[in-house]
């Protein structure tokens, strides 16, 4: 087989992608508005709740608990200086919730009563539920970094023994007391399975790495697919594959090319996508060799079932619209764009023996999870076999689509 | 030599015989035309001997080699350009010519003379660098005939070579064709223009439903199987039945075409002065005289029984 034409081929494939703006868009524009839009939906850019605060405090506990508060990425906090301000910027819809911190609320908690916080939210009962939540967990997390600090703070000072009034404790056991006082049922809750990346649709969108995964991952499950139907689609439709099939060239050489173009604008591609998920959003992400195994794996097995699928079908119309459909059902079903335990029972099961749904494991567990080799066999083993399969299928049965009858 | 066998050649779509051994030979140097409506089998019958469909039974040699089973080396020596332009609309004509230079194993210098050397034929240099789906559609026929004819074939496969093309563009087409004649090819060419096949082909075979119903030179095949040439008269309407009666009484067959009378004869420049005095005598001057020779049409017709403009649909 001369590699020349297959090249050649290779070469003209990759020209008309960058002259095609429909698949210009559906390769690279369409993803990157994907992330810009859930990203700014769930991501971390960017707060979620405004909260108008009225800090009749001042004091030093009080603005720590604030600036806490304004870290955290999901809340905005806008100063108020009456109550009644505050209160017209959440009638106005300007902010979700007013907050205020009553005056001596920095004297409390360092004299050892307890400090209280007024919340107003908005009507909408939705965003009343989530700012509530949220601010209560801060709350939360505020006050047991305080009781921990103020226990420290009283560890320190205590006396070894402690006696008197019937007790006789130790000083590690007094402190341990005053800490179930303090919380006396504590809520540890953890999973019996390997905990998946995240837990909810949201945190899955908002873990940044993943957005990595799903650019690899887009490309290798649709644009791959869609792409190398395409390409052998089109030499029909535009009847072209006369000339391919009068030329010298062997019939292999031409189908290497088609599978060498394929791979070519899906690596450009994956490379572009990544660069500029890397400059919007700074993901932390591990970056690892073990990557490329798996997208290079994932690429063939994607091309490959392209090819197959048109090989298959009946016209270059059909082809378009069957790969078109099971390149967005595998999307959907991969894990995506939320976790698989979404799935119901049955499609669960089926999509976790769909080979692109472990090169979205794997990418994951290799980037935002920091797994190592031993997460990376099994699928990058799976993903050969399937791309063997698919490119073998289309190799065998492109001499007879190839006929013109 | 013969550039082209093609001997007892069948292809059968299920119960459709597309071609029914077709036999013929092409000379060295010629320029021969399949004639036949849409659906007689001339593109299946180009398609097979270009290697793009494989045959039921039968044989195909090119320049002495068997098409099929030395497939390679008989593809180097075609150069098949069929009725669709099979070119890359998103990509610039010289960019369609590369491609599908290399894949006859053509690139550097040699490449770009045979390019300047063909776009001086064809007329094309000054379109070469646009992208080709903002091409008229004769600027593309001619690209698509240049990459046809790059690797310099020594058959050259031309599958309705015209088909759409206004009769300027059509006969500018012809002298592009004589010249590549004129370079060394011998050239098959399809087409369902009967003046086409007249004008252009040194030889003609008509198809008919798969199956070859004459070959020879337009001459030939017009004098053996054309009938006789024929006169036609044009009187005023209102007249038309009383010169169509006169006609009668001087012992002709006369058959109506539309608004004329046609008379069958084997000597049309001795007729017609007689027919002119005649009617005259009888006080009935004919608007207009027309000869008509025997066509390529006529000789559809007589040969299988169907005008070829009722075939066409």
């Amino acid at each position: 087989m001369r590699l020349n034409p297959a090249l050649e081929v290779a070469r003209k494939d990759l020209l008309s992608f960058f002259r095609s703006k429909s698949t210009l868009f559906w390769t690279l524009a369409f993803p990157i508005l994907m992330m810009l839009l859930f990203s700014s939906m769930f991501g971390g850019r960017g707060a979620m709740f405004t909260v108008a605060v009225v800090d009749r405090d001042g004091g030093t506990i009080s603005r720590a608990f604030l600036d806490g508060l304004n870290s955290t990425n999901v809340t905005r906090l806008i100063s108020s200086e009456s109550v009644d301000e505050a209160r017209s910027l959440v009638k106005d819809g300007k902010a979700d919730a007013l907050l205020i911190v009553p005056r001596g609320f920095s004297g409390n908690l360092t004299s050892g009563s307890s400090a209280e916080l007024i919340i107003y939210t908005s009507e909408d009962p939705q965003v009343r539920t989530a700012v509530t939540n949220m601010l209560k967990g801060f709350i939360d997390a505020f006050s047991e970094e305080y009781r921990k600090r103020a226990l420290a703070v009283l560890e320190e000072r205590m006396p070894p023994e402690i006696q008197g009034g019937g007790m006789n404790l130790t000083r590690r056991r007094a402190i341990d007391y005053l800490q179930s006082l303090a919380e006396p049922v504590r809520l540890r809750i953890a999973s019996v399975a390997k905990p998946e990346v995240t837990s909810d649709t949201a945190a899955y969108w908002k873990e940044e790495g993943h957005w990595v995964t799903v650019m690899l991952a887009y490309t290798l499950i649709f644009s791959g697919m869609v792409g190398a139907a395409s390409l052998l689609a089109y030499e029909k439709l535009l009847g072209t594959v006369k000339r391919l099939i009068a030329s010298p060239a062997s019939r292999w050489s031409l189908l290497t090319g088609k599978l060498l173009g394929g791979l070519a604008i899906l690596t450009l591609s994956q490379v572009i996508l990544v660069l500029l998920t890397i400059l919007w959003l700074r993901p932390e992400v591990s970056w690892t060799p073990l990557i490329i195994p798996i997208v290079v794996a994932g690429d063939l097995a994607s091309l490959g079932l392209g090819l197959l699928v048109v090989e298959l079908s009946p016209n270059p119309k059909a082809a378009s619209e069957a790969v078109t459909t099971v390149g967005i059902m595998l999307q959907f079903v991969s894990g995506l764009y939320f976790p698989l335990s979404f799935l119901p029972g049955p499609l669960r099961s089926l999509a976790e023996a769909i080979p692109f749904t472990w090169a979205v494991k794997a990418l994951d567990g290799l980037m935002v999870m920091g797994e190592g080799l031993e997460s990376v066999i099994a699928p990058a083993a799976y993903l050969a076999v399937a791309a063997l399969v698919f490119t073998s299928l289309a190799w065998i049965l492109f001499p007879r689509w190839a006929r013109v009858e | 030599m013969n550039a082209l066998e093609v001997e007892r050649l069948t292809k059968v779509y299920g119960e459709v015989r597309a071609l029914d051994s077709v036999t013929f030979s092409v000379v060295e140097g010629e320029i021969f035309g399949l004639l036949g409506p849409n659906g007689s089998g001339k593109t299946t019958l180009m398609e097979v001997v270009a290697g793009i469909r494989s045959p039921t039974s039968g044989s195909v040699r090119v320049f002495g080699l068997d098409a099929f089973r030395r497939r390679e080396e008989v593809s180097r020596l075609i150069g098949f350009n069929p009725q669709e332009t099979m070119l890359y609309g998103d990509l610039s004509g010289w960019e369609n010519l590369r491609f599908v230079a290399a894949l006859y194993g053509l690139d550097g210098r040699e490449f770009r003379e045979r390019v300047k050397e063909l776009s001086e034929i064809l007329g094309i240099r000054h379109f070469l660098d646009r992208r080709v789906d903002r091409l008229s559609g004769g600027q593309r026929r001619r690209i698509s005939l240049m990459a046809s004819v790059l690797h310099s074939p020594r058959l050259l496969i031309l599958d309705e070579p015209t088909v759409g093309l206004d009769p300027e563009a059509r006969r500018d087409f012809w002298d592009v064709i004589w010249r590549l004649r004129d370079e060394g090819s011998t050239i098959l060419l399809s087409t369902h223009y009967m003046e086409e096949a007249d004008e252009l082909c040194d030889r003609v075979a008509i198809i008919d439903r798969g199956r070859v119903v004459a070959l020879g030179r337009p001459e030939e095949l017009k004098r053996r199987h054309g009938g006789t040439a024929r006169v036609i008269v044009y009187p005023k309407l209102r007249l038309l039945e009383e010169v169509e009666r006169v006609l009668r009484e001087m012992g002709l067959e006369v058959t109506r075409t539309g608004d004329g009378l046609a008379v069958e004869t084997g000597n049309p420049e001795e007729r017609v002065p007689r027919l002119t005095a005649y009617l005259s005598s009888r006080g009935l001057r004919p608007e207009r005289i027309e000869i008509r020779s025997p066509t390529l049409e006529d000789v559809f017709l007589n040969l299988t029984g169907r005008p070829l403009a009722e075939v066409m649909g």
